[in-house]
Parts: structure tokens; sequence; C-alpha cells
């Protein structure tokens, strides 16, 4: 028997308005309907009636977290357009900018990943990491969102190399957790029977489909805009892209662990690197032409297009947003998984872990701390440890120690 | 590859001529007519493993201009074939059937432009609000934007304070 189960628009569990219909018979998916255009907010025709300099306040606010995202982009179609080069410094500072937004962006979405598995652990950890990261933001450049620092040519304000030291500090203090969390995820019994071979898409509907990003790149697709079509500071770094190959919500979520660490790697060669001099380039004229701007953001890649006619005014603007095109690969990931796993909402088994937050400010009756990060810290392990002897699973051997150690 | 031995090998290819403008060492655009589309698409996509990234849908002054970008990652440098929809008969070979990862601009382009995409399995609106109608397409330049709001009372109300006069001991 055949039935249909609608979720959204307006869900508890969705963080914006979408709407999915599964078809789903017992208790497996056969097919899903994708249903988007409740939050439309008509910006390309918007950008239409907005000078140059209007438009990059515009396109910062197409996304609540992609602000620096959307911003560069469109900064590098104007620039494609003109055939200009920016400042060193200006490369500098957006690349800065542009890895910070990354790495807080992907903590998000691995809390909002264990949120949706039902395991809260991760999801208060790795939102209480990502805080700091934000609070850096707003020491560099003021707010902690929508900072408005960009601008074709350059960026409009310049960067206090004094703060810098700051930023070190910081991405010292995260990085160990960072790597505890990396290798948390790998030894955890319970995540791994909750999030391998779940949602596989393979390397041939990935192509199909188009995706982007870490979607892709968790499906075997060695792609990555910041290598293959390099814009602002990355081709003076060295990094690595992560690539993994089964496909799986597994891969996916490590994809994006080891991509923070990367980004850590990044932010820390970049101050060193940074120049001293000019940051803004002057343009005085946008003559009649078209550019492509792409951008490697946090969640694929992102492109945008503008046609100018020559006035003050695009005479086009088209974004594409990575989300747009890594969606409808739904199609392929969901048929023949189970209505849980394919929402991801229903609540797993959360056998080892409390609530975080609350442990750490239990007191032994008006003395010290009961309980230390470090001593929660070690009672996990112990019990991560014992359930997956129970279980009969061995801790795996972390498939990618070189990024970790 | 670089930009110019991709162009030798695609008139190699389809066996028909274009026009070729030549952005800079990253971006290039053809234009072809649009009997070929779905020739290039395969071309494009199948032989020479492009990724389709995107499309954007233009109204000018001699019909609907739809520009589709596909991204060459190794090669570093981005296609945009460019192909023109006649405004007496806006209509487009969908490439959906070979790229389904086009399913949903085409969509978009048909939502907002008025495009129709022939062989297109599901061709329904996407993003555009109901009360727009069926047949107003709001990037079209006949769009009246201003009517539109005043129809549906959408212009926002402001009241305006009289000055306070001045009162005279």
């Amino acid at each position: 028997m055949r039935s249909i189960i609608p979720i959204g628009p307006f869900h508890p569990l969705q963080d914006e308005p979408e709407n999915f219909v599964l078809t789903v018979e017992g208790e497996t998916v056969i097919d899903i309907d994708v249903n988007i255009g409740y939050i439309h907010k008509g910006i390309e025709l918007l950008a239409q009636q907005k000078t140059y300099d209007q438009v990059v306040f515009l396109v910062e606010r197409i996304c609540g977290i992609c602000s620096i995202t959307h911003t560069i982009c469109f900064c590098n179609a104007v620039e494609d357009l003109l055939n200009i080069d920016i400042p060193e410094r200006a490369k500098y500072i957006r690349t800065i900018l542009g890895e910070i937004e990354r790495i807080h962006s992907h903590l998000l979405w691995m809390g909002l990943a264990g949120h949706f598995i039902g395991y809260n652990t991760v999801f208060m950890w790795t939102w209480k990491y990502r805080e700091p990261i934000l609070d850096m933001m707003e020491i560099l450049t003021g707010n902690r969102q929508s900072c408005g620092m960009l601008k074709p040519g350059g960026v409009r304000r310049d960067l206090d190399d004094q703060k810098f030291a700051a930023l070190l500090k910081t991405l010292d203090e995260i990085e160990p957790k960072i790597k505890m969390i990396a290798g948390a995820v790998q030894d955890d019994p319970v995540l791994k029977a909750r999030l391998r071979g779940v949602g596989v898409l393979t390397k041939k509907d990935a192509v199909n489909y188009c995706v982007v990003g870490p979607t892709a790149r968790a499906s075997g697709i060695n792609i990555d805009v910041r290598r293959d079509d390099p814009y602002a500071a990355y081709p003076y770094l060295d990094w690595d892209v992560i690539v993994l190959n089964n496909g799986d919500v597994y891969d996916k979520f490590l994809v994006r662990v080891f991509e923070t660490l990367e980004s850590i790697k990044i932010l820390r060669q970049a101050v060193k690197q940074i120049p001293k001099g000019d940051y803004l380039r002057k343009i005085s004229e946008i003559p009649p032409g078209e550019g492509i701007g792409r951008y490697e953001a946090p969640r694929g890649e992102d492109i945008h297009y503008v046609r100018s006619n020559g006035t003050n005014y695009p005479e086009r603007v088209k974004v594409r947003a990575p989300s747009y095109i890594n969606v409808p690969s739904f199609h392929a990931s969901c048929i023949g998984q189970q209505v849980a796993d394919v929402t991801i909402t229903l609540a797993a088994v959360d056998p080892c872990y409390s609530c975080t937050e609350r442990m750490i400010s239990a007191r032994d009756r008006g003395r010290s701390l009961k309980w230390s990060q470090n001593d929660l810290l070690d009672i996990s392990r112990k019990k991560t440890l014992t359930i997956a002897s129970e279980l009969g699973v061995e801790p795996d051997l972390p498939r990618l120690r070189k990024y970790l150690f | 590859m670089t930009i110019d031995e991709f162009v030798g090998q695609l008139k190699e290819k389809s066996n028909t001529e274009f026009d070729v403008q030549m952005h800079s060492h990253k971006r290039v655009y053809i234009r072809i007519s649009r009997e070929n589309l779905i020739t290039f698409a395969r071309i494009l996509f199948e032989d020479m493993g492009a990724k389709f990234s995107t499309a954007t849908g233009i109204h000018i002054r001699e019909g609907f201009e739809v520009l589709y970008h596909f991204t060459f990652d190794r090669d570093k440098f981005i296609c945009t074939l460019r192909i023109m929809a006649p405004h007496d008969n806006p209509t487009l070979d969908s490439m959906a059937s070979v790229i389904p990862g086009a399913l949903w601009i085409e969509r978009e382009i048909y939502d907002i432009l008025g495009v129709r995409f022939t062989g297109h399995p599901n061709l329904k609106r996407l993003v555009k609000a109901e009360l727009i109608g069926e047949n107003e397409f709001p990037f079209r330049k006949d769009f009246d934007i201003k009517k539109f709001k005043e129809k549906h009372g959408l212009i926002p109300k402001v009241n305006y304070f009289s000055p306070v006069k001045e009162i005279k001991k």
C-alpha cells in the first residue's frame, strides 16, 4: 500500500521552509518530490534596480550564514567582466574572511547533523566551539555576520595586523577540539551504525546531477573551485582537497570535519604571509560586457553571472547557490531508503552521552566542580569503548590519520 | 586542454560552424543555433566530461537569450553556450534527458521568463509566488512592477505627520 507523507513547508525540525513529499510503501521511500519557493525574495530582479556598489550589500543578504560567500563571488564576477587583478593584500584578506566563514559553517552543519540523528552532544559541543570563531569575525571586522567588508576591486576596509594574534590564539584553542570530534566520530559505533551506508549517492549519480562541494567530494569526485579556478590567495598557499569515496552521510560528515582542519591550516599560512600595502583598486567605469564569478562556498561551488550594459546598473545578475544543484540529487540518494534515514530526523538511540552543558555546572554541595571537561571526555571515551566491545565492533582506525596528527 | 584546443575539438566533433567569443584565458562564449542544443550538450557533458553549472535567461531586444554555463574543472575554464529563443516562439529543447542536473533550472527559467522546454518531464512552476499569474513573467522587460504592486495592494502605506505648529503665548 502506498501512502504520501508531506514534510513541511513549516516543520519544527526544519530551519527554513521547504516541502518534501515522500511517497512510501511500508517504511521504504519509493518517490520524493521537493518543492521550494516559499522564501523566494526576488533578489535577482531587485539587483537590476541597484548600482554595483549597492548590489554588494544586497547579495550579502542572500543567505544568513554565507554573507562572505556571495559577496566575494559577485566581486569575482565583476572583476572577471573588467578582466582586472586586485591588490595582493586584498586577496589575503578575502582568503582569511572566507576561511573563517568556512570553519563556522562546517561546525554549524556538524551540530545540526548531530541534532537530527538525536545525538545532541555533538550539537552542543560543535556549537560551543563555533562561538569563538564568530567572535573572531567580530574582532576583525566589527560584525559577526554581514560585515560589509567587500567591494569590487578589493576590500572596503583594511584589517588591523595587531588583531591576528588573537585569531591565531583562538585557532590554537579550537584545533585540538575539532581533532577530538574527528577522532570521536571515527571511533563511535553509534554514529557509524546511524550514518554509514545511509543516503548513498553513487559517483555516477553525483556526476549526472552535477553536485558540488562536500557532497561531490564525499562521492569521489575531485573538484574544488579554490584549486580549479583559483581566486584570492589560494594559489600561494599549501593545502589539500579532501576526497572520500563512499558517498554516504558518514563520509560527508568526515569530509566536513577534515576540511575544517584544512581551513585552520590555510588561515595560519595566510596570517603569516599577508603583505602590507594597498587594499583597494579604484574602479571608475564598468563597460558593457559579461562576467562569471566562481567561489567555493562551504556547501560547494557558488556561481554568479553579471551582464553590464555600460550604465551604473547591472542588466542581469544571476545567482546559483550550491544547494540549488545539490538538493535535486535527493532523487538519487533517497529512493529505497527507510523513512527514518531519509529525513534524518527520527531520533537514534543515544546511549552514552548526556547533555554536556548541564553536567559541567554540576557542583558538589558548594565545593569545587564535580567534573571538569577532561573528566567528562574520559567518561565518554570509556563508555564508547565499552559499547563498542559489547556490540563487537572494533574501534575503527582513523582512515585519514595523516590529517589528524 | 587549452581553450583553443577545446574549440578545435568541438568544431571537429559537432561538424558545425559557430561563433566563438574569447573573453579571457578562463572564459569562452559560443553562440549556436537552437536546433543543435542537445548535440552540443551531449558532446560537452558526455564526451568531454564537463560539469553543467547553471543556466541564465535574459530578455533582450531580439528575444530570450539562454546561457548554459559548462565548467571544465580539470582544465580550469568555463564554456558558455549562447542560445536565442525568438519572441514569437519561445521554445527550446530540454536538456534534462541528457543532464538530470538541469531539471530545476529549466523549470525556473520557464517560471520567471516564460521559455518553454519541450521534452521536460515535469515542467511546472518552481519559485514564483502564487499571486503572480501563470502568464505573467517578472523577468520580461514589459512586466510593470509598479502596476503589479498597485493591483495587489503591495505598496507600503506611509503616514506623513503634519508639522506641529508653534504655539504662541
